[in-house]
Formats: C-alpha cells, sequence, structure tokens
C-alpha cells in the first residue's frame, strides 16, 4: 500500500525533524549528477519529504525500484529513476474525491556529500496536492480541516475501506470512558457501516449504523446524506441513570454556497422510535412526566452558515414532535436554538506565525412543552458533556446546557423536587493558543524561495486550467459551438469538391489539395472533440498547427483563388465568414469573469496550502480558557430556575494534527452548598489511526 | 535547492479533469541536468472512462516528447511559473483532440507530440 495511514500520519514529525537535519548539515558541491558518479560517491541514505509525504513509503519504493540503496555507488541515472517512480506513485494514488486540478512537484538533489569517504545522501523533496476546490464553510468542515489536513489535500490513504479511531475521556459522572469509532466501507445505497461504542462503569453510549451520502459540483442541493442506525445511551445522572435506545432514520441535505462568505444553508430530518426510561420512583416525578415509555418523535432542523476561511457563523433551529402512550396526537414538542461561532486568529508571520489564537463559542437554548406522559429523559440535564439534538457528526446542534465546572448530567436541580429543566439556555467560550510549537514544515523548506515558487506556479496553472474551462462555459463560447454544424458543412463541402477536381489538377494544386484536405481534416476532428474553442481564431505557429486561418491560407490563398473553381469559392466563402464570427464571439467571451470564477474557485486550495506551510504545527502545547455560563428553567407549578458559571482553564497538547491531549479544570464560583467546587476533565483525541 | 545551488532535477506535473468528469490529462515536464546538458521532456497522457463512478485506469495516450532546443527557455518558466491561460487553451483544445486522435490511429506520434510541445510555444503567442 502506497500510503499506510500509520506511516502518513506518525512519520510528521520524523519528516519535518529529518528535514530539519538535512539543511543544517554539510552541502554537497554545486554540481552535476553525472560529476558525482564520475568521481565515485557511494549513497550513504535515501530520503523522501514533504508536507504531508508519507516518506518512509517512498523511500522505500525508491530503493526497491532503483539501484539507489545504502553504500551501493551512486548513479546520476538512478536518481532520476528514482524521481520517475515518486512521479508515478503519486499520480496513480487513489484520492478521497476526485480533483479537477491536481498538481505535484518533485525534486531531486543531493545533500550531506562526504569528500573523504566519497558518501552523499539522495534527497527527494515532494509536493503534492488533489485539491478539493470548495471547502463547505460549516463549523464542522473546519474542525475536519484542522484534525485532517492531508485528508482535505486528497494525500490520505484513499478510498478509505475501515478506519479505527481509539477514544477516551474522563469527568466525574462518567469516570473513564473508553471506547472506539470504526468505520467500514460498504457498497450500493449505503457509502460506510459506522459504530462508535464507549462506556465506562456507570455511562455507556453506542451507536451503529449505515450511512450513504452524494454530492454533486452544481445545482442548489450539492449534498445530501441519509443514515439508519441504532442509538443506544445510559447517561449517570444525580442518582439515576437517563437510558435511551432507539431506532434512528435521518436524511439532509446542503445548499450550494451563497454571497461572497460563501454561506450554505441545511436541512436535517429525523424519525426516531424506541424506549426511554430512568430509574426514578413515580412520585419523584414532576407532574406530566413518566419515568419510562416507549416514544416515537420526528426532529426537523435547519442550519445557516456564513463565514470567511477563518471565521464561521452559524445557526441552527430545532423542532421535535414527540409521541408516547398519552392519548394526544402529539404529547411534547421540543425547541432546540443554536448560535456559534469560530474564529482563527492568525498571522503568517512574527511571533503569531504558528500561533493561531483559536476562538470557540457556542449559544445555544431549548424548551420542553407537554402536559401529559413526558418522558423525564426528555429534560434538561445539564454538565460538562453535551447531549447532541440531532444524531449526526457532520451537525453540531446543543441538546442540553454544556456547563463544564459541573459533572455530566448534574445541573439538574432546580429545586428539591424537580429534576431538570423544561427550559435551559447556555453559553460556552473556549478560548486556546499554541504557546511551545514545531512547525510541521521547517522554515527552511518553507521559506525556500525555489520550492514556493515552483508550488505557486503550478496553483497558477490549475488556476489557468480552470480559467479556460469556465471561458468554454461562457455565452458567446456557446454561440460558436451552436455554429459548428455551419462550419463542418462547409469543411465538408470543400473537401468533397477538392475529390471531385482533384484527379484533373495539375501537380503544383495536387500538392496544395492534399495540405489543404489534411487541414481540413484536422480541423473536423478539432472542432468535434476540442473543450475549448479559442484556438479556432489563432494564427498557426507552424504548418501542423490547424486553425481557421491555417485552414483558409491553406484551402483559399493557395487553392481556391488559383483553381477558380465556383463551388471552392463558395465554400471558402463559408469558412471565412465562420472566422469572422468566431473571432467577434472569442473577443467578447468574458475571460474577466472566468478568470474571477478560477481565481474563486482556487481560493480555498491556496489557502490549504498557505496553511500547511505556514501554520500546521507537529507538534505543539498551548493554554486553554474556558467561561461558560448555563441556566435550566421549570414552568408552574414548580417554577423556578438555577443560574451557575464556570471558570478554568486546561492545556492542550496537540502532535501531528492527529493526537489531542486535552486536561483541565472549571470552577464553580456561585455553587450550592451541595455542588462540588467545580470538574476537571481530560479528554484524549485522536484522528484515525488505522484505515485502508 | 539547497546543497544543489539550482535546480538539476525537477519535475511538475498539472492533472486536469474535464467539466464532464470522464476525460483526465495530465501534463508533466521533466528537468534532468548532466555536465554537458539539460534536458526537458514533456510527459502526456491521455485518459477516458465510460462513467463518472469508473477508475480512470491505464493512459489510452502516454505520450513523451523530448523538448526542442529552442523551447527549453520556455519549458524552465513553465516548470517555475506554471501554465498560463494561452497553454490551457492549447492544452484543452488542440493537445487534448491530438490524444485522441493518436488513439483512434488518425494521426502520427511524431504530430501529435508536435502538437503537444506546442504548449510550450503557446506562452508567448
Amino acid at each position: 500500500m502506497m500510503f499506510p495511514g500509520v506511516d502518513l500520519r506518525l512519520t510528521f514529525v520524523a519528516i519535518a525533524l529529518m528535514l530539519r537535519a538535512s539543511e543544517a548539515s554539510a552541502q554537497c558541491p554545486d554540481r552535476t549528477f553525472d560529476v558525482f558518479e564520475a568521481q565515485g560517491y557511494r549513497v550513504r541514505t535515501v530520503r523522501v519529504g514533504g508536507p504531508l509525504i508519507g516518506g518512509a513509503a517512498f523511500e522505500e519504493l525508491v530503493r526497491a525500484s532503483t539501484p539507489l540503496k545504502p553504500a551501493s555507488p551512486f548513479r546520476a541515472a538512478g536518481i532520476e529513476d528514482g524521481k520517475a517512480v515518486i512521479r508515478s506513485a503519486l499520480r496513480n494514488a487513489p484520492s478521497l474525491f476526485e480533483s479537477p486540478v491536481a498538481v505535484t512537484v518533485v525534486t531531486a538533489g543531493v545533500v550531506e556529500c562526504d569528500e573523504t569517504t566519497r558518501q552523499l545522501d539522495v534527497l527527494y523533496r515532494v509536493f503534492t496536492s488533489k485539491l478539493p476546490l470548495t471547502g463547505l464553510g460549516t463549523l464542522e468542515s473546519r474542525q475536519a480541516d484542522a484534525d485532517d489536513p492531508a485528508g482535505r489535500l486528497a494525500l490520505a490513504p484513499a478510498p478509505v475501506r475501515f478506519r479505527i479511531a481509539p477514544l477516551a475521556r474522563y469527568n466525574t459522572s462518567e469516570k473513564l470512558v473508553a471506547g472506539a469509532r470504526v468505520s467500514l466501507k460498504v457498497p450500493r445505497l449505503f457509502d460506510r457501516f459506522e459504530a462508535e461504542v464507549q462506556a465506562s462503569q456507570t455511562a455507556a453510549f453506542a451507536d451503529a449504523g449505515l450511512t450513504g451520502g452524494r454530492t454533486k459540483p452544481s445545482g442548489f442541493v450539492r449534498g445530501v446524506e441519509w443514515r439508519i442506525a441504532y442509538h443506544h445511551a445510559d447517561r449517570p445522572s444525580d442518582g439515576e441513570t437517563l437510558k435511551v435506545r432507539a431506532l434512528v432514520a435521518q436524511a439532509s441535505a446542503v445548499t450550494q454556497p451563497f454571497g461572497g462568505a460563501g454561506g450554505v444553508f441545511r436541512f436535517a430530518s429525523l424519525f426516531e422510535a424506541g424506549e426511554q426510561r430512568t430509574t426514578l420512583e413515580s412520585p419523584d416525578l414532576p407532574p406530566g412526566y413518566i419515568a419510562r415509555a416507549g416514544f416515537g418523535s420526528w426532529k426537523n432542523a435547519v442550519n445557516a452558515t456564513a463565514g470567511s476561511l477563518r471565521h464561521a457563523l452559524s445557526a441552527s433551529y430545532g423542532l421535535q414532535l414527540g409521541l408516547t402512550k398519552g392519548t394526544e396526537s402529539i404529547d411534547y414538542v421540543k425547541h432546540a436554538a443554536d448560535v456559534a461561532y469560530d474564529g482563527r486568529l492568525t498571522s503568517r508571520s512574527g511571533w503569531w506565525a504558528h500561533r493561531p489564537l483559536d476562538l470557540m463559542s457556542r449559544f445555544a437554548g431549548g424548551r420542553l412543552h407537554g402536559e401529559r406522559a413526558v418522558p423525564l429523559t426528555e429534560r434538561f440535564f445539564g454538565g460538562n458533556v453535551e447531549v447532541p439534538f440531532m444524531a449526526s457528526e457532520g451537525w453540531t446542534m446543543r441538546g442540553n446546557p454544556v456547563l463544564r465546572s459541573v459533572p455530566a448530567y448534574r445541573f439538574d436541580r432546580i429545586n428539591r423536587s424537580t429534576r431538570g429543566g423544561d427550559s435551559f439556555l447556555s453559553l460556552t467560550v473556549t478560548a486556546a493558543l499554541p504557546l511551545w510549537f514545531k512547525p510541521l514544515v521547517p522554515p527552511e523548506v518553507a521559506d525556500d524561495r525555489e520550492i514556493r515558487q515552483g508550488i505557486e506556479g503550478q496553483l497558477d496553472s490549475a488556476e489557468s486550467a480552470l480559467e479556460t474551462v469556465h471561458k468554454a462555459d461562457d455565452p458567446a463560447h456557446a454561440e460558436i459551438v451552436a455554429k459548428l454544424p455551419a462550419l463542418r458543412l462547409a469543411l465538408t463541402a470543400m473537401n468533397t469538391r477538392l475529390s471531385t477536381l482533384l484527379p484533373t489538377l495539375p501537380d503544383p494544386q495536387a500538392a496544395a489539395a492534399g495540405t489543404c484536405d489534411e487541414q481540413i481534416d484536422g480541423l473536423l476532428e478539432l472542432i468535434a472533440n476540442a473543450k475549448y474553442l479559442g484556438f479556432l481564431i489563432e494564427d498557426s505557429s507552424d504548418e501542423d498547427d490547424v486553425t481557421l486561418p491555417s485552414v483558409l491560407r491553406a484551402c483559399v490563398d493557395q487553392l481556391s483563388l488559383k483553381v477558380g473553381d465556383s463551388e471552392l469559392t463558395k465554400a471558402g466563402q463559408e469558412i471565412a465568414t465562420s472566422l469572422e464570427f468566431a473571432r467577434l464571439r472569442i473577443a467578447r467571451v468574458d475571460v474577466d469573469k472566468a478568470r474571477q470564477r478560477a481565481v474563486r474557485d482556487m481560493r480555498f486550495p491556496r489557502h490549504v496550502v498557505k496553511t500547511v506551510f505556514a501554520e500546521l504545527n507537529a507538534v505543539s502545547v498551548g493554554p486553554l480558557l474556558i467561561l461558560d455560563a448555563a441556566r435550566i428553567g421549570q414552568r408552574e407549578p414548580l417554577a423556578g430556575r438555577t443560574t451557575r458559571f464556570g471558570l478554568g482553564g486546561g492545556v492542550r497538547l496537540s502532535v501531528a494534527s492527529a493526537f489531542h491531549v486535552i486536561a483541565g479544570y472549571v470552577w464553580n464560583p456561585d455553587r450550592r452548598e451541595d455542588e462540588r467546587r467545580g470538574a476537571g476533565f481530560a479528554r484524549v483525541e485522536f484522528s484515525p489511526l488505522f484505515g485502508k | 535547492m539547497p546543497g544543489t545551488k539550482n535546480l538539476k532535477s525537477i519535475s511538475v506535473d498539472l492533472e486536469v479533469m474535464t467539466p464532464d468528469r470522464l476525460t483526465k490529462i495530465i501534463f508533466g515536464l521533466d528537468k534532468s541536468t548532466d555536465v554537458e546538458t539539460v534536458d526537458w521532456t514533456i510527459e502526456f497522457q491521455f485518459m477516458q472512462r465510460a462513467t463518472k463512478t469508473d477508475e480512470f485506469g491505464d493512459p489510452l495516450v502516454k505520450l513523451t516528447v523530448d523538448v526542442k532546443k529552442a523551447n527549453q527557455g520556455l519549458a524552465e518558466e513553465t516548470a517555475i511559473k506554471g501554465l498560463n491561460s494561452r497553454q490551457t487553451d492549447h492544452l484543452l483544445g488542440p493537445a487534448l483532440v491530438a490524444a485522441k486522435r493518436l488513439k483512434e490511429g488518425t494521426t502520427t506520434s511524431e504530430k501529435a507530440a508536435a502538437t503537444v510541445e506546442r504548449t510550450l510555444a503557446k506562452r508567448n503567442a
């Protein structure tokens, strides 16, 4: 396998350190490779490096496919062979998505020459990118960009058949929760089987189901997703456990981006049916609530997200209609609303380079209505774990008050007899700043003028290619395409007439007829297959170059005018008319608009590339600052409300953008006597580690 | 390039898929240097598939073109600065069609190669 996931993830640091080491070492004299070969140098090491490249796999490939092996004589042809092997492997590497454009730069060089022992190191530098043209612009996709830059650049191993990601967290209510997320590719209607299982001595969570989705590059709706799943949750509250088991069916859609901020709208609808229960006895329940019930519910949600590449603002609203064993057609109604802002303040130079200040904030609220037979578990139980309103990995919408100074699900006491709330408000703010870091791409490489220039050049290539594609979409170009049948008729008429006249033509004119015939055949093929017809009006650069002017020159100037045949003359006039028509229309193609579209298309890929070079860290450590406020409330007859705050901090350690350790403590400054002083938390997050 | 003062060996590849996602072309430039000469090579590949969900598979046409001395400066400039829109116009027009014609046997590999190499000359056309 070309890009083993483990290698890709875990060699980031090694690559970075390797590149740094190589830059600091003695350099080789400025000679061509054949000179080193003639001087009898031997290979000491073969290394392949570059941002987000699994160098070890390539090194193995080069050693296996070329004479470049440690201790072997250095061969100039071998170093070129190695470059070809890397290039070919990158071309054939499958990606997570199909990129309309992809750019690759491979350089080969020799470094660290030892003149005494006649040894040298071979170093290949690789930059490749199979680029998605647009980000979805949702908060969740921004997080995915940060967590999985290799995936966003389509460098991850793909198509991914399975992935396993371990999960672990600790909090006072749930204790140490451990588990894993598994994803397995399946064929047909559903794309993947996904399961997430986590358990501790007090809590258990399991979600397993089939997920499918489709995206398309145009139209109002750009993506749809569907999912059927089994959901199981045991949430330990204050003395009892809130249990939910349900079958879930969900569909969601995301629209095209709108406006300069690339805003998108999302819609989701979810049906679920199952059982909710607690161990609470009836006398302890608020009026209208039941401890256990079979239930069915229908949730609908809408979301709008807008923002730039560094800032995103998102607003969601959800409505749930619930049915239990009550006599009403709808036994309870739940509303949830959520506004979130995520931002990254950074600079690509000075102290702030590689020290992005991440700001994450979310304000949410909810209300539950119901007079009879409402499951207690539907009430709002707060604490330092979020309960999503909709079960969707790609769409975060808060369904409970998050208060990180209180253990999970234990922010539930409005008064002594009421558990949970029928309304809530919740504000959370988190700021994180890496203070110490090692860049993913070492500054010596990131600042190398030639490497940067090569990459920029290829991004420009991609932009030019997109400009051509967009010019072909222009209405003026479409008019030329619409007129092609007339041009084809004129060319065919001239060809047919030439065939008739050929036996009667003297030698010089017969030779000219042959040239004309070749030009016409070439042009007929071109207009039948070319994606962009701008070449039609250009002057030919040599005798084999076929354009309308070259056809007119070969068939009219060199032949028709000399033969004086009326049918040839007529066909020639029609071809000349077509040339004039094409000239006028090509002049009207809105090149600026096509260029602007291409620039817009490439904005996201350029941003991703710049981020990789200027912001991503192989290792970083920094503080977290946390500020929370939350309130739960209850209507009559047990009316009341409770508000609490959380103020704290922690530390975040990130390794290779794939492994994060987050730990901290949040104080509860306005606590009741029976409440804790605060709550500690620890979380280990992995991006997928194992996958094929 | 640290250690080599100037780039002795570099390759750049641009892969472009047509809007119908059924055709893909790869335009690659490769530089190699020895004590006497600098060689530039264009590698051009043409791939097609029946449906958007198929794999592209092996290229239907694979052309390797040794760049003429007269075009070597343009090759260097293109490798460093990227293709400009005149060049990509040619790539998605005549070069694409030349590859199709070669596949169908209606042109020779020499003529197709000349059409592909003309991509360099279009830079300043």
